[in-house]
């Protein structure tokens, strides 16, 4: 057990060695959006996403062990500033996991698009480097198998599409 | 039903309700757990991670076979297989996993790959592709064992969720079961419900059954039924009271009950007494049983009530019921029959009240007829003249018992003090009346017989003359109606009580039974056969009866028609110890010799009356003066010396008690002068007047000469006068003949001049000492040889009377003593 845990420990210390680069592209957001300024889609990298209003919460998820504090855009700003009014969030992983978030699910107080653990970047290895976070300890609602699946970490794209 | 089942059940619900609650909230916290889903959704995670293994062996596989390929899409696979693994080591939910042996080895072979890899992966592009081929190779020999740790993880969390379901089933069985009991618990509370509803409907009915009961009851009754509430309104007023009191139950429903039926003069009290009572709770009235006051009715008419009134509490609301009756009839019967009772005791005391004044009045008649027939010279009649005087003689004393008696029994019906105890000696007693009555049982020939039975019938104590007077009833009785048979005698102290018992049997007529208890009654001769022969008034044993009774005695009779009779006395006759005692009865004297020449007057109004005892006392030998009232006789006195004077009560003018009176105020030396009071009243009371004024003695008319003497020779010094009426003493003629008159006179002389100097010491002596009781006796001794009994018995009771009867008859002793020996 203990060997276990070491070994995780030393695990992680390597893994953040690898780090994301700031001006690569992190999201996109396409579907019933406003247009942005580029055309086509809304891209962002770790600065445009920093450049949005950031909020950030202590909580316990079931993929993690202890507290974990997360920084990251609430997600309802996010879509407010892609200009996307209702509709279902459809978010995509890097493995191409895929879950529909009902735009309800935006609200204050709600989920973050995290883009920081504990003050630092994730890596891919670390579920990053985007990983939607609902404030789980909270909220008890959010402690329920529906959210957990709409938990989507290594988060890639959005789609905004019409309500189902 | 009582509480306690309420309780229990109550008890029992509401344990069945807490349990039922917190197996609800342990499902609810199950559910809650299911939904909450600690867990992802395993098989995808776990499959997953085989997926990104396929993935990335994909992955080397293309970078290898194209040597200009990007390497970032395989580091990008990697990745994403790393962050695999990292979930399933790093996050606590997959502990269980860790835990397993075969998924340990696995795992641990996984991260083997990934520290081996790691570095590799992160090195620069050249050094990355080198190693590719020998990568893919790995990730090759890597597939089983993550498809083996998917497996394991699959089975650890199947086996997880088995033991959930089976905890949750648990709950759910648990939950089920209490649900179970409580909705039994519920039908057992329905059970007990229903019973308890059916009891109370019962209870309901019985109640109703009871109310119409009352309520029948109520409105049948015959007396006036009337329900007040504590404020005095009437809340009932049955069909009874509607009719004793004129209102109609529409009227008096609601109205004031003391202003309605309580009369004016009684609504003060009424209402004092209701205050009184719900103040303190005192009851007089209620509770108090039938009393009887006055009620009013509506015509205002007060008449009178018998009513009781009681309290009954209904819904805890107290009322007073009061059952009321009209007794007008009641007491208009009552009032009818007092009246008729008063008129008939009258009469019959008007009756007895004749009847003793007419025998009464007899008796001064008679006392000239047979006075008269006392002083015939019978010398000088011839033999017819004395077969006629012998037959007034005989009918005047005949009719003179009758008189008697009736007198007798009226003095017993009258409140008279009872006769007074004295002690005498039964068996003396008894020789005595028998030796009387035995002339006249001869003359029927029949024989008297006495047997004493008992050793304790000698000094007694009890009323000696009504004794005597029962006795000669009973035995003359007997003999009257037994001819040529026996009349029996027993007498018999009863097992040392008491109680003597004196049976008087007969061989005579006998009694019917239907007779036999009717004996007793008044004015009652049972054989009309024989009435002819056996004349009387039937009196005697009415009186007998009573006198017994007065003695808290008691007699019975028995017969047997043909065969005879038997009346059985018990009375109380105690023995008196004090043996030597004589009684208290004057001892019965020698008539002492009475001194001629005293000087006498004579007072009666009834010239007869007067006439015959002048002669009987001039035949005595004393000087008779003679006055016809009580003035002459006052008058008489103040100019005249006299020795005795005999004084008729009942006279016109001044009766004799007065008149003695004013001669005792007289200023003469010989006002004091010894008087006999001469009376036809043989009453009690009357003898209780006459005693009370200072008469020496009394003498009942028809006077004998006998009585005469007795009286005279009580009052008067004795001294030897003609004596030809003198009785000698036995004993005295026993001395003279055995010692002649010389010895005689000179033993008398000697006993004398004793006797004088006891008289002397006892004179002196306020106590009794021993000495002067051994002279009594010595005395006493020599005067019963000498026959001096008169002296004999005084000297006897001094030797043994005690300090009281001492004191109280010392002076009587000492001047009978002197008279005795005079």
């Amino acid at each position: 057990m203990f060997a276990t845990i070491r070994s995780t420990i030393a695990f992680i210390a390597f893994s953040l060695a690898t780090p994301v680069f700031a001006d690569e592209a992190v999201l996109t957001i396409t579907g019933l959006v406003a247009s942005p300024v580029e055309g086509g889609a809304w891209v962002f990298d770790m600065d445009g996403l920093k450049a949005l209003p950031a909020e950030s919460f202590e909580t316990e998820t079931i993929w993690t062990d202890g507290p974990q504090r997360f920084e990251g855009v609430p997600l309802f700003a996010l879509l407010e500033h892609v200009g996307a009014d209702g509709g279902t969030i459809r978010a995509v992983a890097l493995n191409d996991y895929a879950v529909s978030i009902p735009s309800t699910d935006a609200i204050e107080g709600g989920p973050i698009v995290a883009y920081a653990r504990n003050g630092d970047a994730m890596s891919v290895r670390d579920k990053g480097p985007l990983w939607i976070v609902y404030p789980f300890d909270y909220n008890d609602t959010y402690k329920s198998e529906e959210y957990y699946s709409r938990s989507i970490w290594q988060l890639d794209r959005i789609e905004i599409v019409p309500e189902e | 039903m009582g509480k306690k089942p309420i309780t229990l059940f109550a008890g029992l619900l509401i344990a069945g309700l807490v349990f039922i609650i917190y197996l609800g909230r342990s499902v609810i916290e199950d559910l809650d757990a299911l939904s909450t889903a600690l867990h992802d959704d395993i098989s995808w995670n776990m499959s997953q991670l085989e997926i990104e293994t396929l993935n990335l062996g994909s992955a080397a596989h293309s970078a290898t076979h194209d040597p200009n390929s990007d390497l970032s899409v395989f580091r990008k696979r990697y990745d994403i297989f790393y962050s695999r693994v990292t979930t399933l080591t790093q996050s606590a939910f997959y502990q269980a996993i860790r835990d397993d042996d075969e998924a340990q080895a696995s795992l641990a072979a996984t991260k083997a790959f990934l520290d081996v890899a790691t570095p590799i992966v992160d090195s620069p592009d050249d050094v990355l592709r080198a190693a590719l081929s020998d990568m893919q190779r790995q990730i090759e020999e890597l597939r089983p064992q993550v498809r083996a740790l998917a497996l394991a993880g699959i089975k650890v969390f199947a086996e997880a969720e088995t033991e959930r379901r089976a905890e949750f089933s648990h709950t759910l069985v648990k939950l089920a079961a209490s649900v179970l009991s409580l909705i039994l618990l519920l039908l057992a509370a329905l059970f007990i419900l229903i019973k308890l509803h059916r009891r109370g409907q019962q209870v309901a009915h019985d109640n109703q059954v009871v109310r119409s009961r009352f309520e029948a009851a109520v409105s049948s009754s015959l007396d006036a039924v009337l329900v007040v509430d504590t404020n005095g309104r009437i809340v009932e007023f049955n069909g009874a009271a509607e009719a004793v009191f004129g209102f109609t139950r529409a009227e008096a429903l609601g109205g004031d009950m003391a202003e309605m039926i309580v009369p004016g003069h009684l609504r003060d009290m009424h209402r004092k007494g209701m205050a009184r009572y719900l103040e303190t709770g005192e009851q007089k009235v209620i509770g108090a049983g039938r009393i009887r006051l006055e009620a009013l009715r509506k015509s205002g008419e007060v008449f009178p009530v018998e009513l009781s009134i009681s309290l009954s509490e209904a819904d805890g609301e107290r009322v007073f019921v009061s059952f009321l009756r009209d007794i007008t009839p009641e007491l208009e019967a009552e009032e009818e029959l007092k009246t008729a009772r008063d008129k008939a005791q009258e009469s019959e005391k008007a009756k007895s009240d004749l009847l003793t004044v007419m025998s009464h009045e007899m008796r001064t008649p008679l006392n000239g007829i047979l006075g008269s027939l006392a002083l015939i010279e019978q010398d000088t009649l011839n033999e017819r003249q004395k077969r006629h005087l012998n037959s007034i003689s005989v009918s005047g004393e005949l009719l003179l018992s009758h008189v008697n008696d009736v007198l007798d029994l009226s003095s017993l019906s009258s409140d008279a003090a009872p006769q007074p105890k004295v002690t005498f000696d039964l068996r003396e007693m008894v020789q005595q009346m028998a030796d009387s009555l035995a002339a006249n049982a001869q003359a029927r020939g029949n024989t008297l017989t006495i047997e004493f039975l008992s050793d304790d019938l000698g000094t007694v104590c009890g009323a000696k003359r009504s004794l005597q007077q029962c006795l000669i009833n009973l035995i003359g009785n007997a003999i009257k109606f037994t001819s040529d048979g026996v009349v029996g005698l027993e007498i018999e102290r009863l097992n040392d009580t008491d109680l003597v018992e004196i049976r008087v049997s007969d061989t005579g007529v006998g009694i019917a039974p239907e007779n036999l208890e009717r004996i007793f009654e008044e004015f009652v001769t049972i054989d009309t056969t024989y009435a002819r022969e056996n004349v009387g008034t039937g009196l005697g044993l009415a009186i007998t009866k009573r006198l017994v009774e007065a003695m808290e005695g008691e007699i019975e009779a028995d017969s047997v028609p043909g065969e005879g009779s038997l009346f059985t006395l018990r009375l109380p006759l105690r023995v008196d110890r004090s043996k030597a005692r004589k009684g208290g009865q004057p001892v019965v004297r020698t008539p002492a010799q009475l001194r001629a020449g005293n000087r006498v007057l004579v007072v009666d109004d009834n010239e007869i009356n007067r006439m015959i005892l002048i002669e009987m006392l001039r035949n005595i030998g004393f000087a008779v003066d003679e006055a016809s009232d009580g003035y002459e006789a006052i008058e008489a006195v103040s100019s005249q010396r006299f020795d005795v004077l005999f004084l008729d009560i009942s006279m016109p003018g001044i009766d004799g008690i007065e008149t003695l009176d004013r001669i005792r105020k007289l200023d003469v030396d010989w006002s004091s002068l010894p008087t006999i009071a001469v009376t036809a009243h043989a009453a009690q009371k009357d003898h209780e007047a006459i005693a009370q004024a200072s008469f020496a003695d009394i003498l009942v008319k028809p006077v004998r000469p006998e009585d005469l003497q007795t009286k005279l020779s009580s009052v008067l010094p004795s001294q030897h006068m003609n004596g030809d009426d003198q009785k000698e003493d036995v004993a005295e003629n026993q001395f003279r003949e055995q010692f002649g008159e010389a010895k005689y006179q000179q033993v008398l002389g000697a006993f004398h001049s004793d006797l004088a100097d006891l008289v002397a010491t006892l004179a002196g002596a306020q106590v009794l000492n021993q000495d002067t009781r051994d002279h009594a006796h010595k005395l006493s001794g020599s005067a019963a040889v000498l026959g001096e009994r008169v002296v004999h018995g005084i000297l006897q009771e001094i030797e043994h009377c005690d300090e009281v009867e001492w004191r109280d008859r010392r002076d009587q002793y000492i001047r009978d003593l002197m008279l005795g020996s005079d």
